[in-house]
């Protein structure tokens, strides 16, 4: 009985992180700033959630993950510290596309980081909101549930993270 | 519309979370004028820069690949093990209830209670005889 259940609760979890790694691990790196801390942080995620992998969807999973990125903010905080986002080499790898063209590569590069640094600018809710809406297409209702508030809210906050996104990338010479 | 209702309309719109029947009049709207349908061709454009620059087709690969294996439960515990650990309890218990009956040492009584058995004319038991030094009581003593 105990071996069939651990065996159901290893198949969900694969199943969870085979769905959800990625995504969490990039929003992660958007809420730190740090690619070996949002690492760390997606391993705590899905220990935390090894227990209800069966019953889990997308907004229990980036609420796990949002909670560990705040604990771990808290910590930083009251080491007085933020890691920012300028190292690159903690940072996940840049987009290859197009792969052949090396100005593309470095554009986008440079895109990704100014685009991180903007996102450590804004209220983490902000963050959190443009994030899973633009970049891993969570719904505004799962993002609702997430951070407890309407889906009239979010849109809200979207449409605020966007515009000071928009301000500051032109600010750094990319066009908006 | 007010600029700011229109453009939190067209996030809503291009994240796809319009109604269908609002998503259309909105984008009648957007084609009948010509700054909002150039805003919005902006905006889908800039969403795929965005897109392009932070998902990574190379890093999706990667980190499916790299997923690091996470301290999972261990497996079911073995039958044997509870069965053992009762029998070792048991024994050991066993051995020291025997240890403390059996190894010469006496029941420990007091004389008060020793003494109101008798007054009740209750026969202590053989074991209970009392040897204190004080007083000395008869192991069965007649009524």
């Amino acid at each position: 009985m105990l071996a069939i259940s651990a065996r159901q609760e290893t198949t969900a979890l694969d199943r969870l992180m085979a769905e959800h790694a990625v995504g969490v691990f990039r929003y992660l790196c958007a809420m730190v700033g740090n690619g070996d801390s949002a690492r760390d942080l997606r391993q705590d995620t899905f220990l935390k959630l090894q227990h209800q992998a069966d019953h889990a969807g997308k907004a229990l999973v980036y609420t796990v993950a949002r909670n560990c990125a705040l604990d771990y903010l808290r910590r930083q905080r009251s080491r007085n510290r933020f890691e920012s986002t300028t190292d690159p080499e903690t940072l996940p790898p840049t987009s290859t596309l197009p792969a052949h063209n090396p100005d593309h590569i470095l554009q986008s590069k440079q895109l990704r980081q100014d685009i991180l640094q903007a996102l450590a600018t804004m209220p983490e809710e902000q963050r959190t909101v443009f994030h899973l809406s633009e970049i891993e297409g969570v719904p505004y209702h799962d993002i609702a549930t997430i951070l407890e508030v309407s889906p009239g809210t979010i849109a809200s906050r979207k449409h605020h993270a966007v515009v000071k996104l928009r301000k500051f990338l032109r600010s750094r010479g990319h066009a908006s | 519309m007010r600029p700011e209702h229109w453009k939190i309309t067209l996030e809503a719109y291009i994240d796809g979370e319009l109604p269908p029947q609002e998503a259309a009049s909105f984008l009648e709207l957007v084609n009948t004028n010509p700054a909002m349908a150039a805003e919005m061709k902006t905006r889908l454009s800039l969403r795929q820069d965005w897109q392009k620059a932070l998902l990574s087709e190379s890093l999706a690969q990667s980190e499916t690949m790299a997923v690091p294996p996470i301290h999972r439960r261990r497996g079911p515990i073995p039958l044997w093990i509870p069965v053992a650990l009762a029998a070792c309890l048991v024994l050991v218990f066993g051995v020291s209830r025997q240890l403390s009956n059996g190894g010469g040492s006496s029941y420990q009584v007091t004389i008060a209670g020793q003494v109101s058995a008798l007054r009740y004319g209750e026969r202590p038991h053989k074991t209970l005889v009392l040897k204190t030094g004080y007083l000395e009581l008869p192991a069965a003593s007649s009524r």
